[in-house]
This record gives structure tokens, sequence and C-alpha cells, in this order.
């Protein structure tokens, strides 16, 4: 067992077959704790990705104040009119929103309604595939609802009752929202217009002072105490502030799932020497120093945790599969799909394999000391 | 069974002692002890459980430190050695023979035979080829792949004994080798021990509290409540 390896792996392989139970209970700890590891860095890389799309915009949001979800919110046209009539050197389109949060074809779905001009100008809508709508029956899926139930062009949808066909899949920069984009038309024919308008855009017209625009429509008498004036990425950042909590949250639990490796190959480890007292008494006695004695016990647990991790990864992978094809996550209209990367993974296997070295070699360093007598009195 | 007293002493201690504190209290288990080895010499120290000579044999194997007085064994000065000296010390010098095998449960006979081997750095196919060897010359070749659980106690001491000349040592120590054992087994290990004294020269310390055993002895020592003297052999 002093050539390393590969008789130590040889005399390793046996020692943890013959202590199986252990062995196998200590691998399923350590996996249950690297598929956390796996989901939780997934879950927040998904997130993470989230505003990498976002683009610098000229918009305002203006919508009632105090409101948390837009689809309760209304807005009245006098507002409209304040925004429309100030001048145009200060903005250069007014684009009301009708917003629902629907069930369609059984899953929960934000649905925008704007003027189909605007898609492109004010809400910065990029195409994917097809065509934008040209008649009443025909919406546009985003890119979070056609990932999530595999919506394309040429899908039929029944929304509120009616049949509407998908034309296009489109990319609203900086979220994968679950929703559907309606023309207004097409949307006030289908709800009519008794809960009116739910938010507008308003774009500052270029050259134009943007927080002069928005003190400018904030202050109008029209709207000041009821609707509150946002700048387009201060307020997705507001609305993404739920996911960055969420997604802070999943990396100190990643981390932690991370430290108990340490913990768990500490106790296994412990336990192991412990139980072996005499077993290593003799071994020290036929001429095993405790240094080598330290490395078998660092490489039983390096590959105990080596077996866990591609356990863990395994399930981790298996599950991802399994949320994207069954169990498909929102949260407040956010399409969650966990990514594993690389980057991900190689760095669970690094930290696995040091901090499984390092618990067993803290724990070996400490428990290993003994003299060979008090070892072999055990 | 000849000492060959022309040699160079291949033990020597003189007033060796080892005091042990156990809570508030002091027990000397070994009082200034004089003794003197050649090798190829089967030495048997006789007395009763707890008169200290498992004290006497865990210092001469490197495996306890003496609290003062003088130790040498193979011309090494045991009480100078720091810890991995000491275990070079028993990689080359010493082997083992304990009261009850100590034998690894997880590897089989030939496995536990070639540890030593495997602690100076042989190869696993070379150890395990020459601990074959061993397994034959002590009756038990029919056995090799059978763990320690699947063994008798006179065949795992018989294992043990292999494992104990396996690393080719100049010394074996043996701790009440036949403690555990039937009166058919452990005239069978003596006699093993015997032959292999005989024939290899390798000298052998046995620890026993056997009366019977003490007429195979070259030299006899009685060790009473930590003191040794000398007998004569029958």
């Amino acid at each position: 067992m002093k050539r390393w390896p590969p008789d130590a792996v040889y005399f390793l392989l046996k020692d943890m077959r013959h202590d199986w139970v252990r062995t196998l209970l200590t691998i399923f700890g350590m996996a249950i704790v690297l598929f956390s590891f796996f989901i939780l860095s997934a879950f927040s890389q998904s997130l993470s990705e989230y505003n990498q799309n976002a683009i610098a915009t000229r918009n305002l949001i203006v919508i009632q104040t105090d409101m948390i979800d837009p689809g309760d919110a209304v807005l009245e046209e006098s507002a409209i009119q304040a925004a429309e009539l100030l001048p145009s050197e200060l903005v250069s389109r007014v684009s009301p929103v009708i917003f629902r949060h629907l069930r369609i074809n059984d899953q929960m779905i934000q649905l925008r309604a704007a003027r189909v001009e605007d898609w492109k100008s004010v809400f910065h809508l990029e195409l994917l595939e097809g065509q934008w709508p040209t008649g009443l029956g025909e919406v546009v899926a985003g890119e979070g609802a056609a990932e999530a139930f595999g919506w394309k062009s040429g899908t039929l949808l029944t929304i509120y009752g009616s049949q509407f066909r998908v034309t296009a899949v489109a990319r609203l920069p900086g979220s994968v929202f679950a929703s559907i984009w309606m023309p207004l038309e097409t949307a006030q024919k289908l709800f009519g217009m008794k809960r009116g308008y739910q938010l507008m855009y308003v774009q500052a017209a270029p050259g134009a002072d943007a927080e002069k625009v928005r003190s400018q429509i904030q202050e109008d008498p029209r709207l000041a105490g009821k609707y509150a004036v946002f700048f387009e990425d201060s307020y997705s950042r507001k609305n993404n502030q739920i996911l960055n909590d969420i997604r802070s949250i999943m990396t100190i639990g990643s981390s932690l799932a991370l430290l108990a490796v340490t913990f768990g190959t500490y106790n296994s480890t412990s336990l192991s020497i412990i139980e072996r007292g005499r077993e290593i008494g003799i071994l020290r006695a036929v001429g095993f120093s405790h240094i080598t004695l330290e490395k078998f016990f660092g490489v039983r647990a390096t590959l105990q945790s080596w077996i866990a991790f591609l356990t863990g990864l395994a399930s981790a992978i298996g599950y991802i599969i399994y949320q994207r094809v069954y169990a498909q996550l929102f949260i407040f209209g956010f399409y969650i799909t966990f990514k594993m990367t690389w980057q991900i993974i190689i760095f669970g296997f690094l930290l696995t394999s040091i901090l499984a070295i390092f618990g067993a070699w803290f724990s070996s360093r400490r428990l290993l000391l003994p003299d060979v007598n008090s070892l072999l009195r055990n | 069974m000849n000492s060959k007293n022309v040699a160079e002493p291949i033990i020597i201690t003189r007033t060796l002692s080892r005091v042990y504190q156990r809570g508030q209290e002091k027990v000397e288990a070994l009082r200034n002890v004089d003794l003197t080895i050649y090798p190829a010499t089967f030495a048997i120290i006789f007395g009763p459980s707890g008169g200290g000579k498992s004290t006497l044999l865990h210092l001469l194997g490197g495996i306890d430190r003496p609290t003062s007085g003088l130790l040498s064994v193979s011309g090494i000065a045991l009480d100078k050695l720091n810890e991995s000296e000491l275990t070079r010390f028993r990689r080359e010098h010493i082997g083992f023979i304990f009261q009850f095998y100590n034998l690894l449960p997880s590897i089989n006979a030939l496995e536990n035979v070639a540890l030593p081997l495997l602690a100076k750095g042989i190869k696993r196919k070379e150890a395990l080829e020459h601990a074959k060897a061993l397994l034959e010359r002590v009756g038990l070749n029919g056995r090799a792949l059978h763990k320690p659980s699947q063994l008798s106690g006179g065949e795992q001491q018989r294992v043990t004994i292999a494992r104990a000349i396996a690393g080719a040592p100049t010394i074996v120590l043996a701790d009440e080798p036949t403690g555990d054992l039937d009166a058919k087994s452990s005239d069978e290990v003596i006699q093993l021990m015997l032959d292999i004294n005989h024939d290899l020269g390798t000298t052998f310390v046995v620890a026993t509290h056997n009366e019977r055993f003490t007429a195979f002895a070259d030299r006899l020592f009685e060790l009473h409540n930590g003191e040794l003297s000398e007998t004569l052999a029958a």
C-alpha cells in the first residue's frame, strides 16, 4: 500500500466493499448534498441569465401607484391623454398596454396586448421565428412560453374562449416571461374595454432629458398621486429583485451544500478511524507510517466523494430533464429552466475533491496520531 | 535452538523502566530490566498476566517508549528514535505475533501475510507470490483466499506467524501466541515457531503464562511485578 496507486486503490476498494453498508450510506449522504448543490447552482444560473439580454431603453412605464400585480391595475384615458399631449421633442411614442394573467391551454400565462407597430420600436421584441400577426385571430408566443410548452408558429391556442394561432416566437429583452403577445385591437375585442388598459409605455424622444420627461408626467395633475412613473430598466430591476433575492439564497444554499461535504467526510473518516483503531495499530506495527495511512484515508474519502459526485450529478441531470419535460416551473410568470453548465460541473468537482480531502485530512491527522501501543489496546 | 553467544547481542536493555500514569496513580509496569539476548535465540518470558510481559515486548518492538533506561535492538538505540524512525525500525527488523491474531478482517489470509512486504514498497504481485510461499510453509496453502472470519483460531495464528516472518525480520516478538488456542493448536503453533527459529535463524522472544512451553526455550526469563529474572532453561 506504499505504492500509490494502484495497490492502494485495490485495498481501498476491498475495504469499502467489506464495510459496504457504511460506504453506501456515506456515498448516498454526500450524493444528496451534491444533488442539492447542482440543483441550486443550476437554479441560480438560470436566474442569473434573466437580465443578460437587457438593453438600455428610453422607455418610461406608467402604472397605478402601489399596485403589486399589473393585471389588477387600471389606466384611465385621461392619463394617456396627458402623456400624448406632451410635446414631440419630449415624447416620441405613447403605447398603452392591456395586461392579463390567463390560463391558456392549461398553463398560467401573461398576456400583453399593445399596438403591433410598437412591438419592435417601443418594446424591442425580437422575432425568433415566424411572422408578426396580420389578422385578428393571431398572436405571438414569448420565448419562455415557447420553451416551456413547445409552442411554435402554427400552434393553436384557446384564449378566453376563442381560438388563436401562433404566428411567431419572439424574445423580450431582459426576461424570459412565459407570455403571449396580442395586437391591441384584438385584445380590445376579446376582453372589451370595461377594465381599460393596465399600464402604458412612454418613449422619451431622442435627445430629450428622460428624467425631465418623467418629472413632467409624474407632476401632471391628472396623474399626480394616482400613478407612478418608472424608468423601464429600474422597473424591470424592481420586478427582477425577487429573482435576485431567490438567487442569493440559492447561492448561499449551494455553498453550504458543498461545505457539508467536508463535514460528511470528516465524520465518516473519523468514524472509520475510531472503529478501526486496532486495525490501524496492526498496520502501524507491521511498518506502515501514519503518513501512509493518512494518504489511505484521504484517497478513500476522495474516491467516495467522486462516486457521490457522479451520482449527484446524474441525479441532478435526470431531475432537470424531468423538470423540462413534465414539471415546468414558473415564479411570477418567469419560466425557470435549470441550467447545468460546465463551469458548475468543474467548479463542483474541484471543490468536492478539495473539501473531501480536507475533511479526511483534518480527521485523520488528529486521530492517527496516538502511539501504536494505544491503538493496539483498542 | 542454540544461542549464538559468539555474535553481538541482538537485544540489550539496561535498567529499563516503564511507568504508566493511571489517573492519579503511577503504575510501574517494568522495573530496571536488564536483558541481553543473542541472535537466533528462542527466548521465553514467563509470568502471570499483568506482570509486564506485553509491556516489555512492546518496548522491544518499538511500539511503546521506555520511561527510563537503555534499550538497544539490532544495534539501534530505540529510545533515541522519533516516530517515523521507529516505523522504519519495525518494518526492517520486527515481526509481531499477537494473542488475538490481529488480522485485518477485510482482506484474505494471503493479503494479510503480504502486508509487511507492501509496507516495504514491494509490488503487490510480487508480495502476494512471496506470501503464498509463506502460507505453504505454515501449512495453509489451501486457505490462502479465505478471510480471517472463515479460519479457525489455530489457522488464524498460523497466518499471523506467516505475516510476522514475511518481512524477513531479525526478531519475532510473540505475545501470548497460544493464549486463545486449544492444546493441540497451541502445540502446533509453538512447533511452527521453533521450526522457523531453527530453519531461518530468526530470534524469537515469546511471552507466555503457559508453563508447558518453558521447556522449549533456549533461555527462560520470569517476569513478576515488572521485575525480570533469568531461570535455567530445561
